[in-house]
């Protein structure tokens, strides 16, 4: 076995370690800060040791136990002695020796408890919902701070500082860890969701930068919603939002060609569709739908893109069925980016002069004045009415607004194309 | 990236009797890789008696019954497996393999659709 694989083995058992061990630490300890600390020590003594040594057989265990003498060394030794440490640290002693197997069987015992209360923590409202994204990424996900950086193509200072300013916003607000109770728990559900719908789509369509895509973040999201459904079985909208990333990952292969430009969703090679990924988003989506009787928005948008994945032709799309879906998520989640899409369904279904009436209702929107899809629907409905002149004019605006240089490059192409059907070019006299 | 792990043997090799404990940690094992959101499919093979070989060549086909004169087959298990990467996949046949206390598993990434 080469250096850089054993390596790789113990980075991946950690990674796997991870987040069991900071919530099981963060249970006994009741900060989520002082838990990551803790497991973060762990860490270093297994990549000290381990290289030597073998990974161990047990290595959750053995992570957890050198974590938890970790506190109670520092307890004892009274150094730099925080309260929180000697709190810690007399409890840990009272539990008991640290290497026995009662210790590891209550440890393990309500770890699913524990892993949700993690990332109710990582995901509350408290924290901006960048720092949300990196913290669930870091204590959830098991990344490290390098890795998100990576991830996210910012230095890693600026991801360490997030997370380390996020720990103290959750001990400052003194966040509790624990499930929310009944009252509190849908708008903090909400919370959760909203963070791996963002993780998902930073990588879905990078809103900057010149990668249209950064595939591992949506993987990150997926797995992410995949532990979720798990912890939170009776949660309408948690298979509801799995589905919908399931449905969307599916596409991912499809998503850009071979120069790494993007396709959009009715030009995609349907063949290149992950059909098991399908699947998987479908059973999600039952599960949904027979949990809730009135589905909430992220199952209504599962449900859009189920309407697009279960079909084999772009032409055999059923949108008057979109359309109508558009109109109840609408109604359930008012905004105008819903609106918008509305309006495309609706232009696909009844004609592009009813889409372009919807959208001119939308005209004098603050929050879409510089979204770059709103002229790029424009443009695209006015090239169906044959107005090519004012499409050109439309799609080079949503060119300048967008930040993505692949999409910029798409919208400029769309616009020439328009202009010259414009104006063509005065050829030969027929 | 996703990963197809399946296990080969002789399939003349007995196998040793079910055994209710290996069972047991081996149902730990999948609904923990469940709930880690990695594994998405697994499955056993049924016995060779009961496989079919169906061969196309010079434009004819050729049907043949189970067992094979071949040694080493896919017998067993497989598992799909969606994984950050390699040395993940690794570790967690790693852990399959503990559980039944002996075999090999080849471990090869899944491209497309």
């Amino acid at each position: 076995m080469t250096e850089a694989r054993a390596r790789a083995a113990i980075e991946a058992v950690i990674r796997m370690e991870s987040a069991r061990l900071i919530a099981g630490l963060a249970r006994l300890t009741g900060d989520v800060g002082l838990a990551e600390d803790l497991a973060q020590d762990a860490v270093v003594a297994a990549l000290e040791q381990w290289p030597a040594e073998g990974v161990p057989s047990n290595p959750g265990a053995w992570l957890t136990t050198v974590a938890r003498r970790r506190a109670i060394d520092t307890f004892r030794r009274g150094a730099d002695l925080q309260q929180k440490y000697a709190e810690i640290g007399r409890a840990l002693e009272a539990a008991g020796d640290a290497a026995t197997p009662d210790f590891d069987r209550a440890f393990r015992a309500d770890i699913d408890d524990d892993m949700l209360r993690l990332i109710f923590t990582s995901c509350h409202p408290a924290l901006s919902l960048p720092a949300r994204a990196a913290l669930t990424l870091r204590l959830v996900g098991g990344l490290t701070t390098a890795e998100i950086a990576r991830a996210y193509l910012v230095p890693e200072a600026t991801i360490a500082q997030r997370i380390v300013r996020a720990k103290r916003t959750l001990a400052q607000a003194r966040v509790r860890f624990e499930v929310p109770d009944e009252q509190e728990r849908p708008a903090r559900l909400t919370s959760v969701l909203e963070v791996v719908y963002l993780i998902f789509n930073e990588g879905y369509s990078a809103t900057a930068g010149a990668d249209w895509m950064r595939p591992q973040l949506c993987g990150e999201a997926v797995r992410l919603g995949r532990v979720l459904a798990h912890l939170a079985t009776g949660e309408p909208e948690v298979h509801g939002l799995v589905a919908l990333l399931e449905f969307q990952a599916s596409r991912l292969g499809a998503r850009t060609d071979e120069a790494g430009s993007p396709v959009l969703l009715l030009d995609q090679d349907r063949a290149r569709w992950d059909r098991l990924l399908i699947g998987r988003g479908r059973a999600a989506l039952e599960r949904a739908l027979h949990l809730s009787p009135e589905p909430g928005p992220y199952t209504l948008q599962a449900a859009i893109a189920y309407c697009h994945a279960r079909t084999f032709r772009p032409e055999e799309t059923d949108w008057p069925a979109i359309a109508e879906l558009y109109g109840r998520l609408a109604a359930a989640q008012p905004s105008p980016v819903v609106e918008l899409n509305r309006a495309v369904a609706v232009g696909m279904a009844h004609g592009p002069q009813a889409g372009l009436d919807l959208l001119d209702k939308l005209a004098g929107e603050s929050a879409l004045r510089d979204y770059h899809l709103l002229p790029s629907v424009r443009g695209d409905l006015l090239c169906k009415l044959g107005r090519p002149g004012e499409a050109a004019a439309e799609f080079a605006r949503a060119a300048r607004l967008t930040g993505n240089a692949q999409e910029r490059e798409l919208l400029e192409r769309r616009a020439a194309e328009a202009a010259l059907q414009a104006a063509p070019p005065a050829g030969p006299a027929s | 990236m996703k990963y197809f792990g399946y296990t080969l043997g002789d399939p003349d090799t007995p196998m040793d009797p079910p055994d209710p404990e290996m069972y047991a940690k081996m149902d730990a094992l999948v609904e923990e890789a469940t709930k880690a959101g990695i594994l998405l499919a697994t499955g056993g093979m049924g016995p060779l008696s009961e496989a079919v070989r169906v061969k196309y060549a010079d434009g004819e086909f050729t049907v043949k019954d189970g067992p094979f004169a071949e040694a080493k087959e896919l017998i067993g298990g497989w598992a799909l497996l969606e994984c950050r990467d390699t040395a993940e996949a690794v570790e967690w046949t790693k852990r399959f393999l503990g559980i039944v206390g002996f075999g090999e598993t080849t471990v090869r990434p899944v491209y497309g659709p």
